[in-house]
């Protein structure tokens, strides 16, 4: 990545509409909540709110638990959030456990679970019902991740705390969510003025470390089963390289299809001269622009029997 | 569900199939802490109350939001009632939002300081 006035430039190429890419960066990034329907029915909370003067405003139109909370700063304050009803949680991350859709009663594994929004998220989908391994390396974001799932009344977790890369291969599960550390370029936004993404000591190594996941989690996948890949980042060599990689190591991965439901572009094809596996067009990539929320990268991936 | 007790509490996960195949793993926490011991008393968490107060059929109080706000501002706030002293689960609007404690005239919040943002915002006249 250079170190250029335009953080972005060397992705122009690719990114499409970059006029309206740079223009989308000079907006702060929005206020995402996602109703727990756990705890509450969308429309009650809804109905609340707005009793309290709080607009909301939908952001997905098949998910009527996705809102912009328009005008209102710290829905941490919220009666909601201490009954944890709602969640702050940014339209794209909402994705990955929507495309993975564990069936209640499944065996699933968060390899990187903290600060546990997906992992609360995956929880509701499954109905509280049969076990997510919540597994994170830093003992110091357990007490957020504990706190989170906690507060959205979620019972089928436990917690563990493996490199994710080395995660014990003593069991095969049903899904595996690899929603993985990377440079973040995708929660950029210029109004930060000093904020920087992760391109300091150790960055340059991410590609390895995610590579080494998505390694890890394909092999911890039984037979039948679903993987999604995701990260928060514009970057090809942490997002279609990665995948790329897999597919060339494992004869039994295959990317599936995805359809987000919200406007997005499909997995590159080459980046930098290196041509891609012609199934990376099924994974997709998320724009600041044309949805208004963090950029995003997610891949759907599946073993074959 | 299933209970685990480690030290003075109590931790509560739903009963599955897969508990077992995961008995192999070094697990650093277990479902959600729902019982911790006080001294000779055995207290539910905040959060259990939130999760299974509604089915509760007997030491439900239920509050305004002026007496509320009251309460989380001060902790503590005189309130006569038919209720015999102990804990209660203070309601609002039909929701239970965790635990007070009856004591000759006095209700005593039992409910997290760090938890009640929002509270204290309201008592202030502050939007959230």
């Amino acid at each position: 990545m250079t170190d250029s006035k335009d953080p972005f430039e060397d992705y122009k190429e690719f990114i499409p509409e970059y006029d309206g890419f740079v223009e989308a960066l000079k907006q702060p990034l929005p206020v995402h909540i996602r109703v727990n329907r756990l705890k509450a029915r969308p429309e009650q909370v809804l109905r609340e709110l707005a009793g309290e003067k709080i607009a909301l405003r939908r952001t997905h139109p098949a998910d009527d638990a996705l809102y912009d909370l328009e005008g209102t700063t710290n829905p941490g304050n919220l009666l909601h959030y201490f009954l944890g009803a709602v969640h702050p949680q940014a339209l794209t991350s909402c994705l990955p456990a929507k495309a993975l859709a564990p069936r209640p009663g499944a065996f699933v594994l968060d390899m990187c679970a903290a600060p546990g929004g997906k992992t609360a998220q995956i929880s509701e989908i499954m109905c509280n019902s049969g076990l997510v391994v919540a597994n994170d390396l830093h003992a110091g974001r357990h007490l957020a991740l504990s706190h989170n799932l906690i507060r959205m009344g979620i019972v089928n977790t436990i917690i563990t705390a493996y490199q994710a890369q080395e995660f014990p291969l003593r069991e095969r599960f049903h899904y595996v969510l690899a929603d993985v550390p990377c440079s973040g370029e995708g929660v950029f936004r210029k109004m930060a003025e000093g904020r920087r993404f992760n391109t300091g000591p150790g960055s340059g190594k991410l590609p390895e470390l995610q590579t080494k996941i998505l390694a890890r989690g394909f092999e911890l996948l039984e037979r039948g089963g679903t993987l999604v890949y995701s990260t928060c980042t514009y970057n090809p060599e942490e997002n279609e390289a990665v995948v790329d990689c897999l597919l060339k190591s494992r004869e039994d991965a295959e990317i599936l299809s995805l359809d987000p439901g919200i406007p997005c572009a499909p997995g590159l094809g080459s980046w930098r001269k290196i041509r891609y596996d012609p199934t990376i067009e099924r994974t997709v990539r998320f724009y600041p622009h044309q949805v208004d929320s963090v950029g995003f990268f997610m891949a759907r991936i599946g073993k074959r029997n | 569900m299933a209970f685990f007790r480690r030290k003075d509490a109590w931790r509560m996960i739903r009963r599955s199939d897969h508990l077992q195949r995961s008995a192999g793993y070094k697990v650093c926490a277990v479902g959600m802490k729902a019982f911790h011991e006080i001294n000779a008393y055995i207290k539910p968490t905040t959060r259990l109350i939130q999760l299974m107060g509604q089915l509760a059929t007997r030491g439900r109080l239920e509050l305004d939001e002026s007496d509320l706000s009251r309460l989380v501002e001060a902790r503590e706030i005189q309130m006569e009632c038919e209720m015999d002293d102990g804990y209660v689960i203070l309601v609002l609007r039909d929701r239970p939002l965790g635990l007070g404690l009856l004591l000759k005239g006095r209700l005593l919040s039992q409910i997290p300081k760090k938890e009640t943002r929002f509270f204290e915002k309201k008592a202030q006249g502050t939007r959230p």
